[in-house]
């Protein structure tokens, strides 16, 4: 086993993150990880050959990949075109007060999943 | 994917694209579970979402006239939550005739517990008060408060004959309103 990184290229990380499923030669997910900066760090078998489905918003990009010993890093380009339309992105205002006294919450953390 | 939305005094803010998200917060001294709504849908041309979440703490203000656990209890004081402003939020609350008011659904917490402000609006009428914004913080789920509520000092009232100088009334009676 050895440490490698995939890389997705050609998305907008501040909007969405792409999910990468990895399959094995059973076809067996082994991986199934949002990346965080469009980078994921996982560890695969070396001289070994892999199925990866990277997915972003609708759109499903699938590879194969093979992890030779001398290559950490694993480069897949999502192109531009995949961006999601600007109109869909809002900057949109979240409010949270108090349930019973409708007082402003000082501080918190609003957790949302899409 | 998730999104963290920071709120501070109230609100936050974050670009986010249209979709359904289910919604759970982390808010300290406060019920998590509690969140409502716990999912929303983000549409186009709306962007501004609100929630509630709730505590279950009890604050009791305890009124007295001396402030202590044993006084004398002053029924019928008023108090209110407030910001740290002193904007008044909630509903009033009236000590009992043990000099009880409470709070309830106030937030807690063991380690950096929030600050609960509130402020008296009234006493009885025969007892002095600050309406200055008082706070406390809860490292439980309960706690007392005790406030005091003295009585109103002996005031000295003369009441003499407009022409004939320094001439008082023998008897009569005064009636002060505020």
């Amino acid at each position: 086993m050895k440490k490698v990184i995939i890389n997705i290229l050609g998305i907008n990380y501040n909007i969405c993150e792409p999910k990468v499923i990895i399959y094995d030669n059973n076809n067996c997910v082994i991986v199934n990880k949002y990346t965080c900066n469009g980078k994921l760090s996982v560890c695969l078998k070396s001289k070994c050959i892999y199925k990866i489905k990277i997915c972003y918003f609708n759109n499903v990009l699938v590879r194969r990949l093979i992890v030779s010993p001398y290559i950490n890093n694993y480069y897949f380009n999502f192109g531009y075109s995949y961006i999601p339309n600007s109109s869909n992105i809002n900057n949109v205002t979240f409010n949270l007060k108090d349930f019973y006294y409708s007082l402003p919450i000082e501080k918190g953390i609003i957790n949302l999943n899409e | 994917m998730n999104k963290n939305v920071v709120i501070t005094n109230g609100t936050g803010n974050i670009d986010l694209i249209n979709g359904s998200y289910t919604v759970s917060a982390s808010v300290n001294g406060y019920d998590n579970t509690s969140i409502l709504p716990t999912s929303i849908n983000v549409v186009e041309g709306t962007n501004e979402y609100n929630f509630t979440i709730a505590a279950d703490g009890v604050l009791s203000l305890h009124v007295t006239e001396d402030g202590t656990s044993s006084g004398t209890p002053v029924v019928g004081a008023t108090f209110v939550r407030t910001d740290s402003n002193g904007v008044e939020y909630g509903s009033v609350i009236t000590s009992d005739s043990n000099g009880d008011a409470v709070f309830n659904n106030v937030p807690y917490a063991t380690t950096d517990a929030p600050i609960i402000y509130y402020k008296q609006t009234a006493s009885d009428g025969n007892h002095e008060f600050s309406s200055a914004v008082a706070n406390t913080s809860m490292t439980a789920s309960t706690a007392t408060v005790e406030v005091a509520n003295p009585l109103g000092a002996s005031r000295t009232i003369n009441l003499t004959d407009a022409n004939y100088a320094n001439l008082p009334i023998d008897s009569g009676t005064l009636t002060l309103n505020n």
